[in-house]
């Protein structure tokens, strides 16, 4: 079949690429205008340049822990459903009858070799396979099958970690080049598990905030807002987290190439040396998972990891792990997005597990604080940039202070925009 | 007896003692329709190769089968 090119904004009737002039003028390495997060077609372009282009987060491998498991999930807008076939290979699939274009999947996981559209009966197997419809005459019987298409394929689906991601784009860079430097700090989340795996069994909970999606993908890793937005939590909580960002820190914020960043608090993990400090949860209250973890590691290797702790960081454009949460990221139109949320569970660690449970129900769960908090921020934070003045958003902090680390990363300290300007430089790449 | 479903369809499954043997009791529970099947026929369906279970899939060959080719014309594995 023909594709057919529906990026309008592309080039305009003169065939230059106005738009993309547009994204260079209100991108800058200092500022952004407001228009950045308020425009339609920028937010097109995005879908197309990014979106539908780049690596993204799906979902995780224990999601589909069984042959035929399935679950929906998402591409920014697009619906796909992601599943194990027979075999135990991961497929991705976009949602969306070959016949009249039925959503196939409705329910938000199950076990099925198969999917039936509820539409007209057509069939397909987990691989997206077309495997009949009925009535095949009206076709000139069985063969016309072959002629037929299947469900539609994303094309590269790859996993790190269990973490699976994938592109819409036939082409490109491999899932290792994307993630880059950001591959390390998913082992540094899963070797907090004794058996270096982590499962995302704990659930979801979806929230929806009226907000341009790279509102959040900036705040994930800006460390400047937590004492201001976050302080009631961290007062009621009595959490230390909240201190760390601040000037007398020697947490950093990194940015780590490829448009990833992070908030590093392992310098001040280190400093205070207290295993498990990082969780809030004292080794006496989690004696199994110690045990299993120094039994796994050793005692000193395994002291030294449950002291540096989980990683925060943002792996553009769509997955955060925040210690305890993940959170995927989910546009929905240029002022609509979701964030799914779950807590981290670590294979091997039920105790730790339940407790990280009981965390992030307070954090992130439908009554949770700290997602709400930042929700707030999102949403006002939206109504104000559509105010006409002045028209910038200021991107300076900690410019005159940035330095480069042992690994060739940039850093700032942990209350500087270090990670906002990674992310737009990545960003005006990818848009132009 | 236990009911296995998903979103596509919905079967219960016990196992019948009623005759001289056992065998399983299988009913779409949206349409009443009852199938039986006995330990040998489950054995096939075991060693059944994956092409032939991905026919049986084929909604053409079985409930939805075109009028014109009678209801008692067995289909599977042919056009």
């Amino acid at each position: 079949m023909t594709a057919v090119d529906v990026d309008h904004a592309r080039t305009d009737h003169a065939g230059t690429d106005a738009l993309a002039d547009r994204i260079r003028s209100l991108v800058l390495p200092d500022r952004v205008h407001g228009s950045i997060y308020t425009d339609p077609d920028v937010y097109a372009r995005e879908l197309e340049r990014i979106w539908y282009a780049t690596w993204v987060y799906v979902g995780h491998a224990s999601e589909v822990p069984e042959p035929n498991d399935y679950v929906r999930k998402t591409i920014g807008p697009q619906q796909v459903v992601m599943t194990r076939d027979k075999t135990g290979a991961i497929h991705v699939l976009h949602n969306r009858c070959s016949h009249r274009g039925n959503l196939v999947c409705d329910a938000e996981r199950g076990n099925a070799g198969s999917f039936r559209c509820p539409y007209h009966g057509w069939t397909f197997a987990n691989t997206g396979d077309l495997l009949g419809f009925p009535f095949n005459q009206g076709y000139g019987g069985s063969r016309a099958r072959a002629e037929l298409p299947g469900l539609g394929v994303v094309p590269r689906v790859e996993a790190y970690r269990g973490f699976v991601f994938a592109s819409l784009a036939p082409d490109g860079p491999t899932l290792r080049e994307h993630l880059g430097a950001a591959a390390e700090r998913l082992d540094r989340l899963c070797r907090l598990s004794p058996s270096g795996e982590v499962e995302l069994t704990a659930g979801w909970v979806k929230h929806e905030v009226t907000a341009n999606w790279k509102m959040l993908v900036e705040n994930e890793t800006d460390g400047y807002h937590p004492q201001f937005v976050h302080s009631s939590i961290f007062s009621i909580s009595g959490s230390g987290i909240g201190a760390l960002y601040s000037d007398k820190s020697t947490a950093v914020t990194r940015a780590l190439g490829g448009g990833h960043t992070e908030n590093d608090l392992s310098p001040e993990f280190r400093r205070l040396g207290v295993p498990m400090g990082w969780a809030g949860t004292p080794e006496a209250k989690i004696p199994d998972y110690v045990a299993a973890m120094r039994a796994a590691y050793g005692t000193e290797t395994a002291d030294e990891i449950m002291i540096d702790g989980s990683p925060h960081v943002m792996i553009f454009p769509n997955l955060f792990v925040a210690e305890i949460q993940l959170f995927q990221i989910q546009p929905l139109a240029v002022d609509r997005t979701v964030q799914h949320v779950t807590a981290i569970q670590f294979k091997g660690a039920p105790d730790l597990n339940r407790r990280l449970v009981t965390q992030c129900v307070g954090s992130v769960g439908p009554a949770g604080m700290l997602l709400a908090d930042d929700a707030e921020m999102y949403e006002r934070n939206q109504r104000g940039v559509a105010q006409r003045q002045p028209e910038w958003l200021d991107l300076t902090r900690g410019v005159h202070r940035e330095r480069v680390d042992d690994d060739g990363h940039t850093i700032g300290t942990a209350t500087d925009e270090t990670s906002m300007r990674a992310m737009w430089r990545h960003y005006r790449e990818l848009m132009t | 007896m236990e009911i296995v479903a998903n979103e596509f369809a919905t079967v219960s499954v016990s196992v019948d003692d009623r005759g001289n043997g056992t065998r399983l009791r299988l009913e779409d529970l949206r349409t009443g329709t009852v199938r039986h099947l006995d330990a040998l026929e489950l054995e096939s369906i075991v060693w059944a190769p994956e092409s032939w279970m991905r026919a049986l899939l084929d909604p053409s060959q079985h409930r939805w089968r075109d009028a014109e080719r009678g209801p008692d014309q067995e289909s599977l594995g042919e056009s």
